[in-house]
């Protein structure tokens, strides 16, 4: 990798750029005015209790939060079950399936909520939570599918046959062997579906309706008729609960997948 | 006291295996006596890795029957077969440490927890890697994650232990040291032991018995001493260690008389040189057309005359002193201590 001053400068603005836009919101979370405004006049809790004190909010906050947790399980659960499939399935069929399932990516988000729209209209679920929730599912199917798949893809394919001849069965070749071993794959799929889940606008935009909606869908209701601080309030709340995640996770099984998946061959032989 | 061999007899019958077209193990018959130690040797390529996965019950056979001590291994699946398998890239577990990776067949065994780690504590001695037991694999020197797929295998004392290449990773050095281990481990379970390898010197020096594999067939199963004094077949003569290989034609010069359809096997080490090759029955002179030493012994090839086809001739360094390339000299052997093999087999 190349260190020149170029790449260097790059490195660095990307380095301020990043959290630039954190910081205004978390700055102009603490406003005590009714207007967005970066730097905060002052300081104050006024929009965080004004969050915590309104039942719509709240109610946002939480059908999000439940379709994210849903899509992040569900999601997972599906890729392992496809990538374990998949793994021993003819290359033709293999290579079908993967391109359906990682075609969310390919497509605008605006088609994609009118698809499901169109779709959920049939199926008379527009505008509850299981409708958000069949889309968030094909959203986060690719951001699921990828890690697993990969993570199951490094796996050596003697290991399994090691377990079988020292005595496993099939499930417990699984639970003892494989699912282990596919732990970081599994963690980084959780973690990008709740978070792209918790996260999607344009898609639930069409899909919400006056029963449901979700928290990003009405950050930017209230932003089109209002620019109070309380969606930056809401915003900062998000941005702890997903580092809080981010590090969990980090805790829990190490976000190696993210970084560097040959961290063991570098790792100096005792 | 070693304990006696009762278990680990291991009967092959015809077995065969085809990918498409290629035969990749054709026709196998083998009969290994408990407690043997036997090596696969053939070049890649031969089937040897394929047969090993047909008696450990990861490949099926086309053809043919397997039995492990009266009981038919047909439709067994590979955990039911008291059967071990040493990996060639050995497959530990990288998310276990050396311990739980040797206790793994004994927990699936659902035996009491200070069993296993008495069993555990018995088979880390028997590998000598007191000390690294909490260490994870990436931890270890490839010698020491040799010792531990060996651990992890042998903790279950299965009747057959199956080792694929278990050594060609290694550098010579540590290679010479594990087979010694290898083999006295062997002694010491009293197991049958199946190991493959492609490294002749390997399979003679450590084998009871050693089949010979070549494109699938079985060329030759038998004791190293065998192997080399009456090869089964060109293919095996040439194979294991080096030969000079004769038919009628090519003796004629120096006076022998071989039935038709036969020849003759000459090892190098049985050509003598110079006046050492006075006493020999038949000689012939010609001239050096190389010359190697290595260590106490040169290795020598001729051109004698009026024959096309070169000599290999291994001798003293002594005997060679004096000899170079383009140099003069005799070659020497004795047809009665020579193997016969039948044309084309
Ligand atoms: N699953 C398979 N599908 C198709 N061909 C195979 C398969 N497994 C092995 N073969 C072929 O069968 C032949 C024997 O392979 P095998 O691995 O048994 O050789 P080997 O003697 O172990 O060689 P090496 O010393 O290189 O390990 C080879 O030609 C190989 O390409
Ligand atoms: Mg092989």
């Amino acid at each position: 990798m190349p260190t020149g001053f170029p790449t260097r400068a790059l490195a660095i603005l990307l380095l301020i750029l990043l959290p630039a836009p954190l910081v205004i919101v978390v700055g102009a979370s603490f406003s005590p005015r009714a207007l967005l405004e970066f730097p905060p006049p002052g300081f104050s809790w006024r929009w965080y209790l004004e969050f915590l004190s309104t039942p719509a909010w709240l109610t946002a906050f939480g059908v999000s939060a439940a379709i994210a947790l849903a899509s992040a399980v569900l999601t997972t659960l599906a890729a392992l079950g496809a990538a374990l499939a998949l793994q021993d399935a003819p290359s033709r069929l293999r290579a079908a399936a993967e391109t359906a399932i990682l075609a969310p990516l390919l497509f605008p988000h605006a088609a994609l909520g009118i698809g499901f729209l169109g779709w959920l209209i049939l199926a008379e679920m527009n505008g509850t939570g299981w409708g958000i929730l069949i889309a968030h599912l094909v959203l986060c199917a690719p951001f699921a599918y990828r890690p697993i798949a990969v993570s199951l893809a490094q796996i050596d394919r003697s290991l399994p046959e090691a377990a079988t001849i020292l005595g496993a069965g099939p499930g417990q070749t699984f639970w003892r062997i494989t699912l282990p071993l596919l732990q970081p794959g599994i963690a980084a799929s959780l973690l990008f579906g709740f978070i792209i889940s918790f996260d999607e606008v344009t898609v639930s935009m069409f899909l919400v309706g006056p029963e449901v909606t979700t928290l990003p869908v009405t950050i930017y209701a209230r932003l089109n008729d209002s620019a109070d601080p309380v969606v930056a309030a809401i915003s900062s709340i998000l941005i702890l609960l997903t580092a809080g995640l981010v590090l969990l996770m980090d805790r829990l099984v190490g976000l190696r997948i993210f970084v560097d998946v040959e961290e063991e061959g570098r790792r100096p032989a005792a | 006291m070693l304990p006696t061999p009762t278990s680990g007899r291991l009967l092959l019958d015809t077995v065969s295996r085809s990918f498409g077209a290629l035969k990749a193990v054709d026709g196998v018959s083998l009969d290994i006596a408990p407690g043997e130690f036997v090596a696969f040797l053939g070049p890649s390529g031969c089937g040897k890795t394929t047969l090993l996965r047909i008696i450990a019950g990861f490949e099926r056979a086309d053809a043919g029957s397997l039995i492990l001590d009266g009981r038919p291994l047909t439709g067994l699946p590979p955990n039911k077969r008291d059967v071990g398998l040493v990996f060639q890239n050995l497959a530990l577990f990288p998310h276990l440490t050396v311990t739980e990776n040797i206790s793994f067949g004994l927990e699936l065994r659902r035996e009491s927890a200070p069993e296993i780690a008495r069993k555990v504590e018995e088979a880390i001695a028997l590998v000598a890697l007191q000390g690294l037991e909490r260490r994870r694999i990436q931890q270890l020197s490839g010698g020491q994650k040799q010792r531990v797929a060996l651990a992890r295998a042998l903790v279950l004392h299965p009747s057959v232990l199956l080792l694929d290449e278990p050594l060609s990773a290694l550098d010579l050095k540590l290679r010479r040291q594990l087979q010694q281990e290898l083999k006295t481990l062997q002694r010491r379970t009293g197991a049958t032991f199946v190991f493959v390898t492609h490294d002749q010197e390997e399979a003679l020096s450590m084998a009871d018995r050693v089949a010979v594999f070549n494109q699938g067939r079985l060329e030759q199963f038998g004791t190293p001493q065998a192997l080399y004094g009456q090869p089964a077949s060109r293919f095996v003569a040439e194979f294991v260690g080096d030969a000079n290989i004769r038919d009628a034609a090519q003796l004629a010069p120096f006076g022998i008389t071989l039935p038709p359809e036969t020849l003759l096997v000459i090892r190098p080490e049985d050509c003598a040189i110079g006046a050492a090759a006075d006493a020999a029955p038949v000689r012939r002179e010609g001239t050096v057309d190389a010359i190697d030493f290595i260590g106490p012994h040169a290795r020598l090839r001729l051109i004698l005359d009026g024959l096309a086809e070169p000599w290999l001739a291994l001798c003293s360094g002594s005997a060679a002193a004096g000899l170079e390339v383009g140099a003069r000299s005799v070659l020497g052997f004795d047809p009665a201590g020579a193997a016969t093999l039948k044309a084309g087999a």
